[in-house]
């Protein structure tokens, strides 16, 4: 099966027998199909009518497409509507990360005193509690704040418990030199100014990684909206596929077309960024 | 499904605040000038001002009932405007209302609410000598000798069933005790085109359904009390509680008797496949029965499929089932138009004709029984209602369920009827449910001694 | 860390005369312009929350708090004296299995990848696409994936077509302790390896090439170039990911959550707080377990600290 490329390879590494380089790729093989197979049944399910869902097997191709399944997942299953919320959630959320992130690690980073380093703690030990299990008592304070079941409630626990981000942007402002700084600062500059006009610009790479980071992560979250969101307008994304469950229970071939309306814009962004979200996870999580 | 939901937590909620807690402190009646209900009923036309109704039949919204009903009602009242706001998920959602002033001026009683709260968030809507003569299930909402609550239907309990499945299957009787339920399963079972009993074990709270079979079992209304007066075991042979969970410990364990993959169920589903005749029979309260009904009407099938039995078992050759409400009404204490607020609930409850649509028992005793239940008047069912406690009992038969954890009502995880279940659907055997039983009786016992205080 | 201190150092030695005290007082307005917004969300959303946490795990407590009293220890005491409350912690050995068991597999397929195969790019980008997928939609596909039909409401889902076309009989995968846990160990693995993956793939890829050209003059086989050069320089990495998968797998949630709810002895004990919280409205019992899974965290983080201290 591997001929020819297996000839190829030899040439490049030197010592790898054929059997090793055959086993590298069945390996590479099997784990390929493990991820496909599920995604494929999904795919392929959701083209289906009902009846033929439950008269073919879960591999045969739909002999019609029926593009009736992505209508009502669209309309009735308000996936579009989660879009929206999830969207909106997302641009926010990920504007209040980044300047509040940023201008906390600037000054954490820059200004060096006890403040700082105690801040530093104080942040560093939050990291520590486990998230879901705080929302326990977090609850009420959201519920006294009068944000419960208002789409505030995720924007202000995105915003305000994210703590990588902050340790993100330290470690990209480590690498960047403070006599930027202090040449500004020879200039007359205030510190506002170094901030925004000197600091801010020069963080994009962390801010992109930040980006990424939030994006996945919002896009995935399930349960802030679910505890936080409960009425049917604010469903997100991972709500608005939650609540199929109740009305599509029996009805996969409808959830199956939720499942790749939410997966679509994913794989968008991942194909068109691949390289970025690579670098992004790994620098977000070596360096947090 | 939320409807659903509610509904069962209605149920769950009768369990827990039927015989929940009156407190000693008193409570000061804060409006004494409550008129009765009857002044408040017939009010007259002089009402006017907003009032605002929070319910959670979004169904029942949308599809422009409640709209109706507002109309109705402005015939007798023109000058009250009502305005509805229905939501999802109500049991939430309605809890965090509450922690405001502003819920609304009528809104179905949540079962958060304890006993002892109701005259922190309510108004008294009459006196309890006279509302408990006139109106089903009002014991639960008293407090200080005001009733704070009425519901707006109730349900039967027993075993919905496919009428068409078990002519098929060649059963003529319906069967009169849990060995012979279980031998119309078997024979449906032998003829192999449809699933016997249909669990929907993934959904926590039909198995709870279960548990408002055991009343009807015991036959006596007094039952619950009687557990405690007589200090009675839950289980033991041929106990009501060993009668309904035997029953079910013997379905759930034979694999030809129910779906074969209880973890992946799916309720909206069942009643599509109850209706193409693929289930014979599900335990649930007779709320759902207008459900399946309209669920077959919507595939094209006669909704005469659907029949509703009681819990087959004689005591002294009668068949019993116990009747418990639906979500009651209550009217905001923090209402600015508490009149016009009580004159439409006392309305949607006993004129508006919501309940009898709905395949829901009146709350006015006296009443005809919905046409869902007809079954039950050809077969000469006793309808009965729980008896409350007695005054030294109030509150006892709940606590001793929280304390001892056995929790009838409850779908904690480790409450013992999914252990039960569990159990059975691991092929455990009858020792097992022996040592499962035994636990309960035990923590029970231990619990409502110490509750009682005779040790 | 060791720039910081030198950075530190040399912004103390650039004399500034006049306009130094000009700047102290604009950093202390820097200071409290740009970390009010942040401190104040820190203290609001996770110092109070921890701390009401801490006091109500010593009370008997509801989500309406009417009338809640101090109750000592009793709530730590019914958790550990109540097996429904501390088995779900057991479940927590499976995920940590299943998670170096994930590890490795991630090792190995970024292992693979880096030493030069073709199409490299398409395998990595389809290893790693799970973990851009919904978790409620992944869910829902292996819901669906595990199923046995009954032939008459539900139909096998892709795993029992599979075993009944080899002639094997269907499995009730999420019906039973065993298997239901194992089952939803396998999605969890399906969902973070990419994570795990792409994070080995970025740290054998930071090693000098010129260690590769050495070890292939020095005719090292794939196996001796793994043990000697790549192995070395990813250990801090896999230190890293070792105590996130065991703090990743104490506190499980979402997918048995949607799964299975936690039936068939799947829950966990995130799941178990949960419930206990918002379904079960024993707040104050929550709260303990909360601060237990803390403890426990806590625990792990030093015990990380400390091993890490000792290969520095």
């Amino acid at each position: 099966m591997h001929n020819t490329s297996t000839a190829k390879i030899n040439n490049k590494i030197k010592r790898s027998s054929p059997i090793v380089v055959f086993l590298k790729y069945m390996v590479l093989v099997c784990a390929v199909v493990i991820v496909v197979v599920p995604l494929i049944v999904v795919f392929l399910g959701s083209f289906k009518s009902h009846r033929e869902f439950y008269n073919s097997g879960v591999f045969s191709p739909p002999t019609k497409l029926e593009w009736g399944n992505y209508k009502t997942a669209f309309i009735d299953g308000k996936v579009l509507l989660g879009l929206k919320n999830t969207i909106i959630i997302l641009v926010i959320s990920c504007f209040g990360t980044i300047l509040t992130g940023s201008m906390t690690a600037f000054v954490l980073q820059r200004f060096k005193n006890h403040f700082s380093s105690t801040v530093k703690w104080l942040f560093l030990i939050a990291t520590l509690l486990p998230s879901i299990s705080m929302q326990v008592t977090v609850y009420q304070i959201i519920l006294k704040m009068g944000l419960v079941d208002t789409i505030f409630a995720p924007i202000v626990l995105y915003v305000g418990t994210d703590i990588i981000s902050i340790y993100i942007f330290m470690q990209f402002l480590n690498n960047i030199s403070i006599s930027l700084d202090e040449s500004a600062i020879m200039d007359g500059a205030s510190y506002f100014r170094i901030y925004f006009q000197i600091i801010l610009p020069l963080l994009k790479p962390a801010i992109a990684t930040i980006l990424i980071i939030k994006m996945v992560g919002i896009y995935n979250d399930f349960y802030t909206a679910q505890l936080y969101m409960p009425s049917k307008h604010l469903a997100v994304v991972s709500t608005a596929l939650y609540r199929f469950i109740g009305p599509y229970g029996g009805r996969w071939e409808v959830i199956f077309a939720g499942i790749i309306i939410t997966i679509i814009p994913m794989l968008i962004i991942f194909l068109s960024l691949q390289k970025y979200i690579y670098a992004g996870l790994v620098s977000g999580s070596v360096k947090g | 499904m939320k409807k659903v939901l509610a509904l069962m937590l209605a149920v769950l909620m009768l369990g827990s605040i039927a015989v929940g807690c009156k407190k000693d402190d008193p409570v000061p009646d804060t409006d004494s000038s409550t008129p009765s209900s009857e002044d408040t009923a017939q009010g007259g036309s002089e009402l006017s001002g907003t009032i605002k109704f929070i319910h959670h039949r979004t169904d029942r919204q949308e599809d422009g009932t409640m709209d109706k009903l507002a109309a109705e009602f402005n015939k007798i009242h023109p000058d009250v405007k009502i305005e509805f706001q229905a939501i999802t998920e109500y049991a939430t959602e309605i809890q965090t209302m509450m922690t405001s002033d502003n819920y609304g001026d009528v809104i179905m009683t949540p079962q958060s609410v304890k006993q002892e709260e109701l005259a922190d968030f309510f108004v008294p809507l009459g006196d309890k000598s006279d509302m408990s003569e006139k109106y089903y299930w009002v014991d639960g909402y008293e407090l200080d000798g005001k009733i704070y609550a009425l519901g707006h239907g109730g349900t039967a309990s027993g075993i919905l069933y496919n009428k068409d499945v078990w002519k098929n299957a060649g059963i003529t009787d319906l069967p009169e005790s849990p060995a012979e339920f279980i031998d119309c399963l078997k024979k449906i079972a032998d003829k192999g085109e449809a699933i016997p009993y249909y669990t929907n074990y993934k959904d926590s709270w039909t198995i709870s359904q279960w548990q408002s079979l055991v009343v009807s079992a015991s036959g006596d209304a007094n039952y619950e009390n009687r557990l405690l007066t007589e200090e009675e075991d839950l289980f033991y042979e041929g106990s009501a509680y060993d009668a309904v969970y035997g029953m079910l410990y013997d379905i759930y364990s034979d694999d030809s008797l129910h779906e074969s993959d209880p973890s992946t169920t799916d309720w909206e589903g069942s009643k599509t496949a109850f209706a193409e005749g693929n289930i014979g029979a599900m335990v649930l309260g007779s709320w759902a029965i207008s459900q399946f009904q309209e669920a077959a009407e919507n595939i094209g099938v006669d909704p005469a499929v659907v029949g509703y039995m009681p819990f087959p078992n004689k005591v002294d050759g009668e068949i019993y089932s116990v009747s418990a409400n639906d979500y009651a009404m209550s009217v905001n204490k923090n209402s600015k138009n508490i009149e016009a607020a009580k004159a439409f609930l006392f309305w949607f409850c006993e004129e508006s004709g919501f309940a009898e649509k709905e395949g829901l028992i009146s709350v006015v005793k006296g009443n005809p029984m919905p046409e869902v239940l007809s079954s039950f008047d050809e077969l000469k069912v006793k309808l009965i209602v729980a008896e409350p406690a007695p005054e030294e009992l109030t509150g006892k038969f709940d606590k001793i369920a929280k304390d001892s954890e056995v929790d009838p009502w409850g779908d904690a995880a480790n409450n013992f009827k999914f252990k039960l279940a569990e159990a059975a659907f691991g092929k455990k055997g009858r020792d097992e449910y022996n040592k499962i039983t035994a636990d309960v009786n035990k923590e029970w016992n231990k619990a409502r001694d110490s509750v009682l205080g005779n040790d | 860390m060791d720039k910081d201190t030198k950075s530190a150092r040399t912004q103390a030695e650039v004399p500034r005369k006049g306009a130094l005290s000009n700047y102290k007082v604009q950093k202390t307005i820097t200071t409290i312009t740009f970390m009010l917004i942040p401190l104040l969300l820190l203290i609001v959303l996770t110092y109070i929350p921890a701390t009401n946490m801490l006091i109500y795990s010593f009370q008997d407590r509801t989500q309406f708090s009417v009338n809640d009293s101090f109750v000592g220890f009793d709530n730590y005491l019914t958790v550990f004296s109540q097996p429904e409350y501390f088995r779900p912690l057991l479940n927590s050995l499976y995920y940590l299995a299943g998670s170096f068991i994930q590890l490795s597999l991630a090792l190995l397929l970024a292992s693979i990848i880096c030493s030069k195969v073709r199409f490299a790019n398409i395998f990595k980008g389809f290893i790693f696409f799970p973990y851009m997928i919904n978790g409620v939609a992944i869910a829902l596909i292996f819901v669906r994936f595990f199923q046995l039909g009954d032939g008459f409401i539900t139909t096998d889902g892709a795993l029992n077509s599979i075993i009944k076309l080899f002639g094997g009989e269907g499995v009730k995968f999420l019906s039973d302790p065993l298997s239901a846990n194992i089952s939803l160990v396998f999605v969890s693995i399906w969902r973070y390896i990419g994570f795990d993956f792409v994070m080995f793939m970025g740290a054998i890829q930071s090693i000098s090439p010129d260690l590769y050209e050495a070890s292939d003059l020095d005719g090292a086989n794939s196996w001796q170039r793994f043990q000697y050069i790549v192995f070395p320089s990813i250990r801090p990495i896999i230190g890293l990911q070792m105590i996130l998968a065991i703090k990743g797998a104490i506190s499980v949630f979402e997918i048995p959550y949607i799964m299975t709810g936690g039936k068939f002895g799947t829950s966990t004990f995130v799941i178990q707080t949960i419930e206990t919280a918002f379904k079960y409205n024993k707040v104050g019992l929550a709260s303990a377990m909360a601060i237990i899974l803390l403890a426990i965290i806590i625990i792990v983080t030093v015990i990380q600290k400390l091993i890490f201290r000792e290969e520095a």
